[in-house]
């Protein structure tokens, strides 16, 4: 029904701008035509009343004052001065005889004839003809006895009376009729404008607000006018508004709040964790010195220390991408040559099979793509299987870096989740070798110089994350 | 959707046929009395042998006017209404002049006679001619008085006694 109905409106009339104006044009112009016509109707029916109440009285005066100076019985003479004193297109009949039928009478209904000589009452009736509508006028002329009783003559008197000026007037009456229903329609249309405009105003500017809103700017607010519906959804607007501004300011600090706490957890743990290495360090030369069950106890202090180390420079690194302090140093490397160094600082030259072209360069800063590679391959190596390969190519407008291993691969939705901070790969073993923020600080490094990474699995098996980085420096970097 | 502009269009047509009919053709309607006032002549009034009104039209071939009535009765009876044991009461005058106008609803009948010259009978006479004429060109006489007016005043409204009202 719904969708019936707007195939039937034209699309055109659909803003609601059109609707209004066309509702109160239609309503006003049928207002002014039906008031317009109801005039009409009673103008033209009064004009018609009149016209006839004036010409049976003017007869019936005419003929009354005419009488008794007519002789009776009545000859020609007295018939034909009859006729005179009616005018105009009349006959005057006693019995057999007529007054004279110039000039030429418009044919008389028989209803009319009997009427007038049933009734003793004059009669009129109206009748079309060729040349317009006529008003027959029928007058018996009456003979009263000194007893007061009144007979018929046998004069009878007809008037055929030309309606055509009256019909005239009634025409005229239409015209300005409809005259003043079309005049109606360009005032109504200004009216409908400006009305339009009145109620359209607030909507747009309500509009034009939640869109303020709807692109972030949490402070955009309309002032509610009026008392009427249109004041109360702005109203309710604002209130809306109000609450989701106070909701996501209480977000934000929350989670600036939690930031901040966590780079300020981390900064003190780094002190301390200093002093604790270097301890540690010195506890790990004498280890050979030990008991066997203390040398257990003190290696695996030596790595938990470690790996606190690891995850508070992270998370010290995480913090310093949320604060938006970092900087890149970029310049123009040689992507073979980093990978290799990579590889060869952590040792990892032998169990990595690197598949690198000479010659492909990047403006990359070196310290940064270092840690993406080394996060990719560490984990590779962690969680995947050997052979783990690197490859670096060209494929403008990027250099592409793969790191693929020969694992069972990312399972289900992991490729999507794999980003997250503290993303664990198999949620059984809820201690792993990583901190948990290395992929996210790899991705957060390739995004700073305006590319990204993929996770995702290769054809044949096994973990593969790709990374683009843009082979020309963006010009907006420098 | 479509249907009630149909339904609208039908109420204006139907708008439109009732106005261009105003002037339409019609069957006989009544416009109201008919004229009156042919006669084949002027009722006068004479006293009979008794003293009592009698009316006597005068075969004029017309009905005339009130004032032409009152001049004729004030000639007299005819031959053969004298015959007829007819006679008058109104002084016979050298002059037979009078005016006749109407005053409101009532008939001002001005006579060459001083008021005592005039018997109540002449007076009747004189009165119920004028009512008579009037009631025969169609005038009705149930509220309708004569004034006679003399040459030294003039008299009460007077009606006529043998007249119907």
């Amino acid at each position: 029904m719904t969708a019936r109905r707007r195939q039937l409106v034209p699309p055109g009339l659909r803003g609601l701008r059109p609707r209004l104006v066309l509702a109160f044009v239609t309503v006003t112009v049928l207002g002014a035509g039906i008031a317009a016509w109801a005039s009409y109707v009673s103008a033209s029916e009064s004009l018609v009343a009149e016209t006839q109440t004036r010409v049976t009285e003017s007869t019936r005066r005419q003929l009354a004052a005419v009488a008794p100076d007519t002789a009776y019985p009545p000859d020609q003479a007295a018939l034909d001065r009859l006729r005179a004193v009616v005018g105009g297109q009349a006959l005057v009949t006693y019995g057999g005889s007529r007054s004279s039928s110039e000039p030429e009478v418009h044919p008389l209904t028989p209803e009319i004839r009997a009427a007038v000589r049933e009734r003793n009452r004059l009669v009129v009736q109206r009748v079309a003809s060729d040349t317009g509508p006529k008003l027959l006028v029928g007058a018996p002329v009456l003979m009263i006895g000194m007893d007061g009783a009144r007979r018929p003559s046998g004069i009878e008197v007809y008037l055929v009376h030309d309606l055509a000026p009256t019909q005239r007037q009634i025409d005229a009456l239409a015209r300005s009729a409809a005259l003043t229903s079309a005049a109606a329609l360009p005032l109504a249309v200004l009216i409908a404008l400006l009305a339009a405009r009145g109620v359209l105003r607030p909507v747009r500017e309500l509009r034009d607000t939640a869109r303020r809103l709807a692109e972030g700017d949490l402070g955009a607010r309309q002032r509610p006018r009026g008392v009427d519906e249109l004041a109360e959804l702005t109203a309710t607007f604002n209130q809306t508004a109000e609450a989701l501004e106070r909701l996501v300011a209480r977000h934000q600090r929350m989670e600036a709040d939690a930031r901040r706490f966590v780079a300020d957890v981390s900064h003190e743990l780094r002190t301390p964790l200093t002093t604790l290495t270097a301890v540690v360090e010195v506890l790990e030369s004498e280890v050979d010195r030990m008991p066997p069950d203390a040398r257990a106890s003190t290696a695996l202090a030596v790595e938990e220390t470690r790996k606190l180390t690891r995850l508070v420079e992270d998370l010290i690194e995480v913090s310093r991408f949320d604060a938006g302090v970092v900087r890149l140093r970029v310049e123009e490397t040689d992507l073979r040559r980093a990978v290799l160094d990579c590889l060869e600082a952590r040792g990892w030259r032998d169990e990595v099979d690197l598949d690198a072209p000479e010659g492909v360069t990047a403006p990359v800063d070196r310290r940064r793509l270092d840690v993406v590679v080394a996060n990719l391959v560490g984990n590779a190596l962690r969680h995947g299987a050997p052979p783990v390969v690197v490859r670096v190519r060209a494929e403008e407008p990027w250099v592409v870096v793969e790191v693929t291993d020969h694992g069972p691969g990312l399972p289900g939705d992991l490729a999507e989740r794999v980003f997250e901070r503290f993303t664990k790969a198999d949620q059984a073993r809820a201690r792993s070798e990583g901190s948990g923020l290395g992929l996210a600080i790899a991705r957060e490094n390739a995004r700073l110089h305006g590319g990204d990474i993929e996770a995702g699995n290769a054809p044949g098996g096994g973990a593969r994350f790709v990374v683009r980085l843009p082979r020309r420096r963006a010009e907006e970097d420098q | 959707m479509t249907r009630w502009p149909r339904h609208a269009v039908l109420v204006l047509l139907s708008l439109l046929v009732a106005g261009c009919g105003a002037l339409g053709p019609t069957g006989v309607a009544d416009g109201g009395d008919a004229p009156a006032g042919v006669a084949t002549g002027a009722p006068l009034y004479f006293l009979d042998s008794a003293g009592a009104l009698r009316a006597s039209p005068r075969a004029t071939g017309r009905l005339g006017d009130i004032r032409g009535a009152v001049e004729l009765l004030m000639t007299g009876p005819s031959p053969i209404e004298r015959d007829a044991g007819l006679r008058t009461e109104i002084p016979r005058q050298e002059v037979l002049r009078s005016v006749v106008y109407r005053r409101e609803r009532d008939i001002v009948v001005i006579l060459p006679f001083a008021s005592r010259e005039l018997p109540a009978k002449g007076a009747d006479q004189v009165v119920c001619t004028a009512l008579a004429v009037h009631l025969l060109s169609g005038g009705g006489v149930r509220d309708t008085h004569v004034i006679l007016g003399f040459t030294d005043g003039e008299s009460e409204p007077r009606s006529c006694p043998v007249l119907p009202g």
